[in-house]
């Protein structure tokens, strides 16, 4: 990959990584620190980066990237004594959309990313599997799992709304 | 194949499995009738038929089988929705959906709760630092990576020109002037001889300032400002040797020398550190020290108004450097001459008597 294949790329799908990290961690400069430090990472390796292979790149590094990010700060979380209220219903919703993002926000991690390089990137379980160094089986293990969440859930807010 | 003695038992064993083909079972017959001492010697009658398995009853194999959706750890109707959205439906597939749900209406709705589970991209998010992280093309030839090392070896030749070609600097800032009384000192300028940015003159030689003066040097002057004691240890042998000996500085100017509006130059400077070193210093000596300097300046009454001159000029120096910390009272008589003068800091109250 060249120079302007680099910068193709930024313009191809920087904007998607940005939602992809986004919308997992809820916050804007960690969320660019992540896509520049992704880019950087490319740029590193882009004499040895196929260009048609480049957004799996990125967002396999961003994934990991995430990953880790999500690892250490549960591990700081623990000394908090978080308690996440995962199943409750408390809040109060204005809309479908903002239910639902709710609930994605209540599924295990893995099966958040997973689902969102599904729906957001339209990624087939390969190569969701390849980005996310799962198999095939599983990934479509934890995007079935996730559906099933999130339709319960919604189901549910319907109810008591 | 032809059945000889070596592997005639295991055509009879075909032929007891009843897995020998025609011709095989012609063979061993005829083997066997050529050679009866081998069929004696048979355990089984080549006669003998297997009984018939008993019946059992019927296996329920479809109690042990999983279905697909069992590898979810979904209900079959959940993962059948699932699949529908996901990749679709076989016939069979649909079939077992109408099975498991014949009602249509409840279908369409769990169809739209499923639906809604989708995710849809936000494309109103955009990240707004491309330009940060885009790369330029300068040159084909020079990758990126070259360009980066040629500019930090510019860079480093750049700071070693600066540093080569930069004035050598005095980095001292200790400003001090030593004024031996009314002896001056003068050494070749070195790198470790500093001069004053006033360049300090007496007459027309320069006071030379050397390195900070020790606090038995700032006694010294405190005891003896005018040098007598200096000079005469000097005459005996001095350590400096650099030393040389010049014209005597300019007497002091007393009160009544001085006519105002006449322009002379007076090292107030110097005078007035002569004096006022020991209170500026005073936190840093001890007392007794402090106290010897205090009275030598009550006892030197030869020249009153000399004295005032000095205090006056470091006090205006102590109050420059310290925001007005040491006051200074003028007692005059009748006649409006003065008397007398009362110098009062934080550790010093000086009073003595002009006349």
């Amino acid at each position: 990959m060249n120079v302007k294949e680099f910068n193709q790329a930024v313009d191809l799908y920087s904007d998607g990584v940005y939602r992809f990290v986004l919308k997992n961690i809820k916050d804007e400069d960690k969320a660019k620190d992540i896509v520049q430090d992704t880019y950087e990472k490319l740029w590193k390796k882009h004499s040895e980066v196929n260009y048609e292979k480049v957004k799996s790149y990125l967002f396999s590094t961003a994934y990991h990237t995430l990953i880790d990010l999500t690892r250490r700060e549960k591990k700081q979380a623990r000394w908090e004594e978080v308690d996440d209220n995962r199943h409750s219903f408390s809040d109060g919703y204005s809309d479908l959309n903002e239910v639902l993002h709710q609930a994605v926000d209540r599924l295990p991690d893995i099966q958040k990313m997973v689902v969102m390089l599904r729906d957001y990137e339209g990624y087939s379980y390969k190569e969701i599997g390849d980005l996310t160094k799962l198999t095939e089986s599983q990934v479509k293990v934890y995007i079935f799992r996730a559906r099933k969440f999130l339709k319960d859930y919604i189901g549910k807010m319907e109810v008591v709304v | 194949m032809k059945i000889d003695i070596n592997n005639y038992e295991a055509y009879i064993l075909d032929y007891l499995e009843g897995t020998i083909s025609p011709e095989d079972k012609s063979l061993l017959l005829s083997f066997l009738d050529s050679n009866p001492e081998l069929k004696e010697d048979l355990d089984v009658s080549m006669d003998l038929v297997l009984p018939n398995a008993m019946p059992v009853n019927k296996f329920d194999k479809s109690s042990l089988k999983k279905h697909v959706a069992d590898e979810y750890e979904l209900a079959p109707i959940d993962y059948l929705y699932i699949k529908e959205q996901e990749e679709g439906l076989t016939n069979i597939e649909k079939e077992e959906q109408i099975l498991l749900e014949p009602d249509e209406s409840n279908r369409e709705a769990e169809r739209k709760l499923f639906a809604v589970s989708f995710l849809k991209p936000d494309f109103l998010i955009h990240y707004s630092s491309k330009s940060k992280i885009k790369r330029f093309v300068f040159i084909n030839q020079f990758s990126q990576l070259r360009i980066q090392q040629v500019a930090a070896v510019i860079a480093v030749l750049l700071i070693a020109s600066a540093i080569w070609f930069t004035p050598k600097q005095f980095t001292k800032d200790a400003t001090t002037v030593i004024a031996d009384g009314d002896k001056l000192t003068e050494t070749e300028n070195t790198d470790n001889t500093l001069l004053a940015k006033t360049d300090p003159t007496i007459g027309n030689k320069t006071v030379i300032i050397k390195s900070p003066p020790s606090k038995d040097s700032v006694m010294q002057i405190a005891k003896d400002p005018m040098g007598v004691n200096n000079q005469e240890s000097k005459k005996q042998g001095s350590i400096q040797k650099e030393r040389i000996e010049t014209p005597k500085a300019k007497k002091l100017i007393a009160l009544q020398e001085i006519h105002v509006g006449d322009v002379e130059p007076v090292n107030g400077y110097e005078l007035a550190l002569n004096v006022m070193m020991p209170q500026y210093m005073s936190n840093n000596i001890l007392s007794r020290e402090l106290a010897d300097i205090y009275q030598v300046i009550e006892k030197d009454d030869a020249i009153p108004a000399k004295n005032l001159a000095l205090v006056e000029s470091g006090v205006k120096v102590l109050n420059f450097f310290s925001k007005d910390a040491v006051s200074l009272d003028k007692y005059y008589n009748e006649d409006g001459k003065l008397i007398g003068y009362n110098l009062q800091g934080n550790n010093l109250s000086v009073k003595r008597n002009a006349q």
